[in-house]
């Protein structure tokens, strides 16, 4: 490594890692290395508060800055583009103690995640059932389907769908904690990002088949869950909503 | 023939708050500039940006790209950026000459090279490859910094003198941040000037500092400062007039402080035109 790059290393090192102290021999004003790592800190925490501002809303601002803070120190940007930080605070959440008392904050987040990504996501040709016309039924139970980047299903123990909406500007929450999970769906249609609660049976069809099982695999695991599911209807929204991008056969 | 194809009058920087009032009411400015990764991808900013696209000459400012960071670039940044420049086909495209990352992390702010020669050539071949995947010419920014490498063998002027020779990008003058750092850094600011090779200076920006603990702070948070307007001026009657744009990022004011401040600008610009 030539010592340019030693000190550009170093230096990342120091701006995340506010307790060390920096090698006299790198040349650093206290003055300048203090700016970055306020610009460091601040910028990773309001990135957090941007993507998650219905988690921010159920904690308050002042512990949402606290847990955004407490995310930056343990996790490391990993890209040049912001709009990629931050999607594992759902996981944190899960884990961290002063979070446990909002058991259903976690599927929130991952919940806010999933329409982050959605409203960015990159714009691909949905599949229609017209793409299917040439495979044979008798193959249809092989089927594999890759989801478009804009859509993305989640199950969740909490009424996370409810809880959501009822954050959402001019809304007001109504939610029974004790209501039971609500499996979330999250799509995009002209632009907009769709959150909308699926039935238990629509909800396993679509886990199964973003998880990438086969299509016979996962109308039965649909049906197993909920046994007067419309296989067909929900067969039909897929391509409908235009949900998927590809399929595998 | 300069290295972008914006008009050399006034612009600003287009940023979230003015979105939909940009889009509604479509008011006269000169041009207009936005940071490339809010872009990134698709969806409705892409499609908005299209629009914007349609109705005002639009320039790309890349902030995370990190080209000086001497590691190779990163390859999925740099491909959703030629997405995105493909998408558009914008006047301008522009990155800073800074770094951003080294094989171990990232942080997303605008850190400064050293200037040495061992730097130069990697971070030239990152040019290169830049501009060979965007499949055009694009502009490099000088920084505001707060701390040096203390091995530095030129400034920053000679610095990117040697980039626009090696190969062939343009140039971005931020004053504000030669101004920034002649007070911070005690930089030799008309020696960073009389270095930059003035053909290729494709486009100017113009912001307002804050003062922190003992700094000057690069917030973009301010109207345009009187000694930053008077290095402006000099600079434009010196090299003629350049594209301008006023950089406004933080407690960002109504649309018609941004466009006054760009009036400012549009009466410096026609002066020199006026004197030529």
């Amino acid at each position: 490594m030539t010592p340019e790059a030693r000190w550009q290393a170093e230096l990342l090192e120091l701006i995340a890692h506010t307790a060390q102290q920096p090698d006299a021999a790198l040349g650093l004003r206290p003055a300048g290395l203090a700016v970055y790592r306020n610009n460091y800190r601040v910028g990773l925490i309001e990135t957090l508060k941007m993507i998650y501002p219905v988690t921010g809303q159920i904690v308050g601002e002042e512990f949402m800055t606290g847990l955004a803070r407490e995310y930056s120190k343990q996790h490391a940007s990993y890209s040049g583009n912001l709009h990629r930080y931050g999607g594992s605070f759902g996981d944190f959440l899960q884990d961290f103690p002063p979070a446990q008392t909002l058991p259903y904050l976690a599927d929130v987040a991952r919940l806010e995640w999933a329409v982050h990504r959605s409203y960015y996501a990159i714009d691909q040709t949905p599949l229609t059932a017209s793409a299917l016309t040439d495979i044979h039924p008798e193959q249809f139970g092989q089927l594999r389907f890759a989801f478009c980047d804009s859509s993305r299903a989640l199950s969740s123990r909490w009424p996370v769908v409810s809880i959501w909406q009822g954050h959402q500007p001019g809304q007001t929450l109504n939610v029974n904690l004790e209501a039971g999970g609500e499996p979330a769906l999250v799509s995009r249609h002209a632009g907009k990002v769709r959150v909308q609660a699926e039935t238990a049976g629509m909800a396993a069809l679509l886990l199964a088949l973003q998880d990438g099982q086969p299509l016979g695999e996962a109308a039965g695991q649909a049906l197993a869950a909920q046994d007067d599911f419309d296989l067909q209807a929900g067969l039909a929204r897929l391509f409908a909503d235009g949900l998927l991008s590809h399929y595998q056969l | 023939m300069t290295p972008s194809s914006l008009p050399a009058v006034a612009g600003i920087g287009l940023r979230a708050p003015h979105y939909r009032q940009v889009m509604d009411t479509l008011p006269p400015l000169g041009w207009v500039e936005v940071h490339s990764e809010n872009f990134f991808d698709g969806g409705m900013p892409l499609a908005m940006l299209q629009r914007v696209a349609s109705h005002y000459p639009l320039s790309l400012h890349g902030v995370g790209l990190g080209l000086g960071s001497l590691v190779r670039p990163d390859g999925e940044h740099l491909a959703a950026l030629k997405r995105l420049v493909d998408a558009i086909k914008p006047p301008a495209v522009s990155e800073h000459l800074s770094f951003n990352h080294s094989a171990q992390r990232y942080v997303n702010d605008l850190l400064p090279i050293p200037y040495t020669m061992a730097s130069l050539a990697v971070i030239a071949s990152h040019v290169d490859e830049t501009q060979q995947a965007l499949g055009r010419r694009i502009l490099l920014e000088n920084l505001s910094s707060y701390v040096e490498f203390p091995g530095n063998e030129m400034n920053e002027g000679e610095f990117l003198a040697e980039l626009v020779a090696r190969t062939g990008c343009g140039l971005l003058l931020d004053v504000n941040n030669l101004y920034v750092n002649g007070i911070n850094l005690g930089t030799d600011v008309q020696a960073v000037l009389s270095a930059l090779p003035a053909a290729a200076i494709g486009e100017i920006h113009l912001a307002g500092y804050s003062e922190g603990e003992g700094m000057l702070v690069d917030t973009h948070s301010q109207p345009v400062h009187p000694g930053v307007w008077q290095l402006y001026a000099q600079v434009i009657t010196s090299i003629g007039p350049r594209p301008t744009l006023i950089e406004w990022d933080l407690d960002i004011p109504p649309l018609d402080t941004l466009q006054a401040e760009a009036a400012k600008a549009d009466t410096i610009l026609q002066g020199a035109r006026h004197d030529a």
